[in-house]
C-alpha cells in the first residue's frame, strides 16, 4: 500500500457515535436540501474508524489492527486499503502529508 | 393633566416628560426541563397572558438564568441578507453572520434573532399574543433551543409513578394518550401526553413535563429521572423485549423533534439521542390497554427500582 504515512482525518461535518460494537455516522451532502445520511460501521470498522483521529497515520492504524487480531500484515493491509478507499469516496475523510 | 398622544404614550405639559402608559418593563422566568428563560416585555399586557400560559413553571426574578429573551412591541426591521433556508406556510427559518432568525409573517411581521450561542434571543413583534406566541408556545421555541443545552423533545407521554418515571414513545396513534389515561385512572402524575423534554442534568437523564399536551389536557411540571424508555406496541397481551441499543438511539432520533434542514442542530440532536442511547435502557412494550399493564411494569421492572 502506497503512502503509509499519510494522515487520515475524518470530516468536520459529520457527527458520530459508538454504541455497543458500532459506529453510527451522520453525514450531511452539503447541498442545503439534500437529506442527512446514517451510516452503521461494524465492529472492525468501527475499531479502524475511531483511530481516524487526524493524528494517526496509515501505518499506525495498521500497526494497531495487527496488534489485535492474528491476521497477517498483507490481509490487514489489503482491509485497510479498501475501508479508508470507502471512506474517502463517500466522504468521511480527507488525507494530509506528515 | 396628560394628552393622549399617537399611540399610548402620554406627554405631561408640566414637565414636558414622556411617561408610557403600557409600556413598562416587565419580566418574568419560566424554568422548563431546568432551561430558565428570563422573559423581558415592554408591554405588561403580553406578561399577563404568557404568565397565564407558562403559570405551572413560573420561578422567581431573584433566580439566575440560561437565556435572556427581549420581547420588543414594534415591527422589525427584517434583515434583508438573512438566508432563510427553512420555509413553512407560517415562518422561515434562516441564518445570517452567525445568528439565527425566525420571521413570522402570517398576519403581522414578528422577528425572532438569536445569538450563536442561543443564551440571548429578541423578539420584535406588535402582536399582543396570537399568531407569534402561539407558534412560540406550542413548541418550536423549545424544539431549536433545547438541542443547545443537552436536551430533545420527544414525541413521547411520561407518567410518574412513585419516584419512578414512564416513559412511552410511539407514534401517533400507537399509545401514548392510552397510556396517560390508564395512568390517570390510577392517579398517577402524567407529564404529559404528546410531548416530552429529555435532558441531561449532570451526568444523568432528566424527563420534564410541560405545557404543550396532545389529546389529554392534563400535565404536570413533574420530572424525575430516567432510567428506561418502552416503546409501544398495542397489542392483546402485556410483555416487554429489551432492544439493543443502537435500534434505540435510532428510533430516539427518529421520535425527536427538530427542524430537519437545521443541519447544525441535528448534529446535536443525533449526539444526544445516541447518549441517551448508551445509558438508558429500551423495551418494546406490547401492551393491552387496560388497567393490567400497570400490575405488569411493576411486577416486570421490580428489580430495576
Amino acid at each position: 500500500m502506497k503512502d503509509l504515512n499519510k494522515i487520515p482525518k475524518s470530516n468536520e461535518d459529520l457527527a458520530w457515535r459508538r454504541i455497543d460494537r458500532e459506529v453510527v455516522i451522520l453525514q450531511f451532502d452539503g447541498a442545503p436540501d439534500e437529506r442527512e445520511k446514517i451510516l452503521i460501521l461494524n465492529e472492525t470498522a468501527a475499531m479502524i474508524w475511531e483511530l481516524i483521529d487526524g493524528k494517526n497515520k496509515v501505518k499506525d492504524v495498521i500497526d494497531k489492527l495487527l496488534s489485535e487480531y492474528e491476521v497477517s500484515e498483507e490481509d490487514v493491509c489489503k482491509k485497510i486499503t479498501k475501508l479508508m478507499n470507502k471512506f474517502e469516496k463517500k466522504g468521511l475523510i480527507t488525507y494530509t502529508v506528515a | 393633566m396628560g394628552e393622549k398622544t399617537k399611540g399610548r404614550k402620554f406627554v405631561l405639559r408640566q414637565t414636558g416628560k414622556k411617561v408610557s402608559s403600557f409600556k413598562k418593563n416587565s419580566a418574568f422566568i419560566t424554568n422548563l426541563g431546568k432551561l430558565k428563560i428570563k422573559w423581558v416585555l415592554d408591554d405588561s399586557r403580553i406578561k399577563e397572558n404568557l404568565q397565564n400560559y407558562y403559570k405551572d413553571f413560573i420561578i422567581p426574578l431573584n433566580n439566575n438564568y440560561e437565556v435572556l429573551l427581549e420581547v420588543k412591541s414594534k415591527y422589525p426591521q427584517i434583515a434583508s441578507k438573512v438566508n432563510f433556508f427553512l420555509k413553512t406556510d407560517a415562518w422561515d427559518y434562516g441564518e445570517r453572520n452567525n445568528k439565527r432568525y425566525l420571521h413570522f409573517f402570517h398576519t403581522r411581521n414578528s422577528l425572532m434573532e438569536f445569538s450563536s450561542d442561543f443564551s440571548k434571543i429578541k423578539l420584535w413583534s406588535k402582536e399582543h399574543w396570537r399568531e407569534v406566541f402561539t407558534h412560540l408556545s406550542s413548541d418550536l421555541l423549545y424544539t431549536l433551543l433545547l438541542p443547545q443545552f443537552k436536551g430533545i423533545f420527544l414525541h413521547a407521554s411520561a407518567i410518574k409513578i412513585n419516584k419512578r418515571i414512564f416513559v412511552c414513545i410511539a407514534p401517533s396513534g400507537g399509545g401514548k394518550s392510552t397510556m396517560a389515561k390508564l395512568a390517570l385512572l390510577k392517579n398517577f402524575a402524567v407529564l404529559n401526553d404528546e410531548r416530552i423534554i429529555l435532558r441531561k442534568v449532570k451526568d444523568k437523564y432528566i424527563v420534564f413535563g410541560n405545557p404543550w399536551h396532545g389529546k389529554m389536557p392534563q400535565t404536570s411540571p413533574e420530572f424525575g429521572e430516567v432510567k428506561e424508555v418502552f416503546f409501544l406496541k398495542k397489542a392483546n397481551r402485556n410483555y416487554g423485549r429489551k432492544m439493543n441499543k443502537k435500534e434505540m438511539a435510532l428510533r430516539i432520533l427518529e421520535d425527536s423533534m427538530y427542524l430537519d434542514e437545521d443541519k447544525k442542530t441535528f448534529k446535536k440532536v443525533f449526539e444526544i439521542a445516541f447518549d441517551a442511547g448508551n445509558n438508558i435502557d429500551a423495551y418494546i412494550l406490547e401492551f393491552r390497554p387496560d388497567l393490567d399493564i400497570w400490575g405488569y411494569l411493576d411486577e416486570r421492572f421490580k428489580q430495576n427500582s
